[in-house]
């Protein structure tokens, strides 16, 4: 017994591993990369197997197998999808069939096998349609394999109609295991699947669906409902059935009784009878002994007893008894009488049954004791009993005095009425009352006829086996229908409400995705109609507002635009006049306002800044942090602190208060105009390209300190870049690197670098103008995501030239090389041949006495400005420190004889020129004339 | 620097053509140097000439201290710059320019 149950949990508990083992599996193993179908294919092998284990681990009973068969068809239809749980069905349902034939349960056969394949249709249904492919929770599970057993029990029911016994029987005994058994075996599967994967089950979020709300109100009517028709229906049943078994009890100890006492009188009667005969001839006392009878009265026409075997009750008046009085009618029309036995007048403690006969002069009277009758009719009694039932299995006993059973169906044990209930207390006859006999609940009514107690006996089972079936039909059909409704509402309110929700929440995606043109329009009944004509208007309303505000934002934008847009310095007018270098910058806010910015301007060592910059975000508040950001920079820079400073101290001044988080990226140079140098600082900035003369564009690699803003207390590195005439340097913002098409690719650092290098550019303004174009060609359709914005320099630089171990001689090539930059500007005749003389003057002045005897090195650089027109010449050496213009004027008034002709150049040049500056710089001297022409 | 000599006498006419600056100084110089003796008007004839140098003024100066004690010395055909060279440095009060 112990074995079977161990093997029935087993077959419970199969499925339950098995889906654990399949979910690992399919985690860890290639079992996942298996096409749908041929995966469906196999796990329903596994649990149709598992549901033939299910079968044969069973414990047969009655002609019926008890199992945990569908439980494994469940679990992979419901768990794993709809073909695996038919797969699993069908060989289960086969092979059940087929069971049969090494004696499984022959008598559900038919209602296990259709169970077994509906089972797989069930899941594969419910899974598909309400659980939407996904894996119902353990509640819900144990639902649908409790409703799926029911349903089970309910078809053994249909199939077994025609043995109702068998049928409740099964049902009785296989319920209280099967039911519980084979969802709890689903529940458990869920528990172990949801525990090892992480899909989400149905109903595990908070909030309630229409769905179950109002199934969980349906439930709880339904419920009640249910109880009170149940308890009505069991109530009523039961008031049948005992109704029933007493009319069937009483009938059949009427029945009983009632054959007793006719033979019983017959017997008398025939005694009475035969008495009649002897009694001229015979002795009486003689013939009470022959006859076994107890006594013989013979009464003369007045009812006195003038004769009897018992001399005391001669002279009696039979009129003065109850039960004597009885008699009389036989001096009457009467020809012969019975009485059924009874106690005696003249004695009431002593019990006789009595008959007489009608004699010329009177009639006769025969009287019987107990013993003296059950003698008699003994056998009758039997035979009477014999073949007599109560219901079809119920019987009739036959009970002594001492309630010894002398009369019972051969398959009746007992032997004294009280052996198995020695206490109970005999209830009044002709009532119904339960009591064990033979091992058994029955329903038993007697009565004493003849001094035997004459027992119908019903067995309960049989007395309550309608009601039962009622009540088993009754909760199973209750079951079922509630969960059909269950599942019913379930798809009606999908169907006519839930869907409709959708697709209203669709459209309203769509409005608040920013499409305000979209109409919603579910128009399946009033209330949807009228919901949707709600949110049409709304929207209206709403669109109407909007493009009011929006006018407004657009004109205050537009105002935004232009103060950010004079904020940002216009290079190409700017820097116009310059010849020195090439410059143009462009922003492109992919917002009416942005975060990008950059910056040029000319610090008075002859440094051109510039600066890129990239503030997160973008928009108004990015434009506001932007304006911070440049005026921080750029005042930092005017001040005359190097590169890494401006960064340092700008980022700790932009930390504070900034509470929004925003930060910046930027990268800013100052190009030392008189040689090309460029000492600049990353922060966080995308590196530049760089273009050396004949060279290629390619990325500046520096290291980039963090960005700006970000954290206080960083510290930023001056980096340097040398850049020789011709070379340049290109900056911009991730809007050009990440600039998107609508294929979702990228323009890309690579894609950048080649269109720079795919031609030469006469000018920067051609450069920049080119990129944007290239962009926005590869761009297409797509939007602006965000700004675009790049700085092209070109650094033209000072033509300069370096003499090395300059002697007085080289005065000549230094005037040349001036004299043809000077051509190059239309410098005038005049202005050529003063600074002709002051070239002569300075250079000459430097070899002489710079050097001492030693020869050093000349370099002499060419600077112009167009506005105004002016022609800077820069003479550096590396000569002893000396300050020309600290040189007292010579005396000019002097006489030819007196003059001395010392300090003289220099006068000229500063008499001739417009300006003349001196300064020691790293172990220079550095003389700077200037000339307007 | 090229030096067209013209000799008529004692009178001395020296053409300088070309520039008077560092480098040509030393040998216009020389060249006055060499052929001052007893020269007494010397003119510097500075019609082609482009412009002057403070070295060149330096052997202006010294040639024009020398014909102070032996005669005179005139320049003629000044230009325009090299006039305002002379100006500046004072050098119109000291020479004689026609």
């Amino acid at each position: 017994m112990v074995y079977s149950y161990a093997k029935l949990v087993l077959a419970a508990l199969l499925p339950v591993i098995a889906a654990a083992v399949i979910y690992i599996f399919e985690k860890r193993t290639a079992f996942s990369k298996i096409k749908y179908k041929y995966k469906q294919l196999i796990i329903g092998l596994i649990f149709g197997g598992l549901a033939i284990i299910g079968t044969e681990f069973g414990i047969p009973m009655n002609g019926a197998q008890m199992n945990c068969r569908d439980a494994a068809v469940l679990s992979a239809g419901l768990f794993f999808g709809a073909p695996a749980g038919v797969i699993a069905g069908v060989i289960g349902a086969v092979e059940r069939w087929y069971a049969v034939l090494h004696s499984v349960g022959a008598t559900t056969q038919l209602a296990c096998t259709a169970s077994t394949f509906l089972a797989g249709i069930y899941s594969a249904l419910l899974r598909k349609y309400m659980f939407e492919n996904k894996k119902p929770s353990a509640f819900i599970s144990l639902a649908v394999g409790v409703v799926m057993e029911v349903f089970h029990m309910t078809t053994i029911f249909l199939t077994t109609m025609y043995n109702p016994e068998q049928a409740v029987e099964i049902v009785r005994v296989c319920s209280p295991v099967m039911i519980p058994a084979n969802g709890i075996s689903v529940m458990l599967t869920a528990i172990v699947i949801s525990f090892f994967s992480k899909e989400k089950m149905v109903k595990q979020r908070n909030q309630t669906r229409i769905s179950q709300t109002i199934q969980r109100w349906l439930l709880l009517s339904v419920t009640l409902a249910f109880l009170f028709t149940s308890l009505f229906v069991f109530r009523f049943q039961d008031e049948a059935a005992s109704r029933q078994a007493d009319q069937l009890l009483s009938l059949a100890v009427d029945e009983t009784s009632a054959d007793i006492i006719d033979a019983s009188d017959e017997n008398l009667l025939n005694l009475a009878n035969e008495v009649k005969k002897d009694i001229d001839t015979e002795n009486l006392d003689d013939i009470v002994k022959a006859r076994n009878l107890s006594e013989i009265n013979i009464v003369d026409k007045n009812g006195i007893i003038v004769k009897s075997n018992v001399k005391e009750y001669i002279g009696y008046d039979m009129s003065t008894g109850r039960q004597s009085a009885e008699f009389l009618r036989l001096l009457g029309n009467n020809y012969e009488y019975v009485q059924d036995f009874g106690p005696i007048s003249v004695n009431e403690a002593i019990s006789r049954k009595y008959a007489g006969i009608k004699t010329d002069d009177g009639f006769i009277q025969v009287g019987y004791d107990r013993d003296n009758l059950k003698n008699d009719i003994d056998k009758e009694v039997v035979g009477i009993t014999k073949n007599r039932h109560v219901g079809k299995t119920g019987c009739i006993m036959i009970l002594d005095s001492q309630l010894n059973i002398i009369s019972a169906p051969p398959s009746m044990k007992q032997k004294n009425l009280l052996q198995s209930a020695p206490r109970i207390e005999i209830p009044d006859p002709d009532t119904t009352f339960s009591m064990n006999i033979d091992g058994q609940d029955c329903r038993c009514r007697y009565r004493l006829a003849e001094g035997y107690y004459i027992f119908s006996v019903l067995p309960e089972a049989e007395a309550v086996q309608m009601r039962n079936i009622a009540a088993y039909v009754n909760g199973f059909m209750e079951i079922l229908v509630f969960a059909i409704l269950f599942i019913l509402i379930y798809l009606l309110i999908k169907k006519v409400v839930v869907n409709k929700i959708k697709s209203i929440n669709n459209s309203l995606a769509k409005i608040t995705g920013g499409n305000l043109n979209t109409i919603v329009n579910v128009r399946s009944n009033e209330e949807f109609s009228s919901l949707s004509d709600d949110i049409n208007s709304t929207v209206d309303t709403l669109k109407q507002y909007i493009d009011e505000a929006s006018a407004r934002i657009d004109a205050e934008l537009e105002f935004a635009k232009n103060i950010q847009a004079s904020a940002l310095p216009n290079v190409s007018t700017v820097f116009s006049k310059r010849t020195d270098f090439d410059i143009f910058a462009s922003m492109n806010p992919a917002k009416e306002v942005g975060g990008d910015f950059y910056d040029a301007y000319i610090t008075k060592n002859d440094t051109l800044n510039f600066l890129i910059a990239d503030v997160s975000g973008k928009g108004i508040p990015a434009a506001m942090f932007m304006m911070r950001a440049m005026t921080e920079l750029k005042s930092l820079t005017e001040a005359g602190q190097p590169i890494n400073e401006v960064f340092t101290n700008s980022n700790n001044a932009l930390c504070e208060g900034n509470d929004a988080g925003m930060f910046v990226t930027a990268w800013q140079g100052g190009i030392d105009l008189s040689d090309g140098t460029v000492r600049f600082a990353n922060a966080g900035h995308n590196p530049p390209l760089v273009k050396h003369k004949g060279g290629e564009f390619e990325y500046l690699k520096s290291r980039a300190g963090f960005v700006l803003a970000g954290m206080d207390g960083i510290r930023y590195r001056t980096q340097e870049l040398q850049l020789e005439p011709d070379d340049i340097i290109y900056l911009y913002t991730d809007g050009v690197t990440e600039a998107t098409n609508i294929s979702e690719e990228l323009y890309g650092e690579e894609r950048l670098r080649n269109a720079l290098n795919s031609r030469e550019f006469a000018t920067m303004e051609e450069l920049c103008k080119f990129i944007k174009a290239d962009v926005d060609a590869f761009v297409g359709e797509a939007d602006q995501f965000d700004d675009i914005t790049m700085v092209a320099i070109k650094y033209v630089g000072i033509p300069s030239i370096t003499i090395d171990e300059a002697e007085i001689s080289d005065v000549q090539t230094v005037t040349e090389f001036i004299e043809a930059e000077l051509e190059k500007i239309n410098c005038p005749m005049k202005a050529v041949m003063q600074i002709n003389i002051a070239i002569d003057e300075l250079f000459s002045n430097i070899v002489k006495y710079g050097y001492h005897d030693k020869k050093g090195s000349v370099t002499v650089k060419f600077i112009h400005h167009s506005d105004p027109k002016a022609v800077f010449i820069r003479f550096e050496d590396d000569g002893i420190p000396y300050n020309p213009l600290t040189k007292e004027d010579p005396d000019i008034t002097l006489s030819a004889d007196e003059r001395d002709i010392g300090g003289l150049g220099v006068f000229v040049v500063k008499k001739t020129m417009d300006d003349m500056r001196y300064k020691y710089e790293n172990g220079k001297n550095i003389l700077t004339i200037k000339k307007l022409i | 620097m090229e030096i067209i000599k013209n000799l008529e006498g004692n009178t001395l006419t020296l053409a300088v053509e070309g520039r008077l600056d560092t480098t040509t100084a030393p040998s216009f110089e020389s060249e006055i140097t060499s052929s001052i003796d007893g020269i007494t008007s010397l003119i510097l004839d500075f019609k082609n000439l482009q412009y002057v140098s403070s070295a060149g003024l330096r052997v202006i100066l010294s040639a024009q201290k020398t014909m102070n004690k032996q005669g005179e010395m005139k320049i003629v055909n000044v230009n325009e710059e090299i006039m305002s060279v002379f100006e500046i440095t004072g050098f119109t009060d000291i020479l004689t320019i026609e």
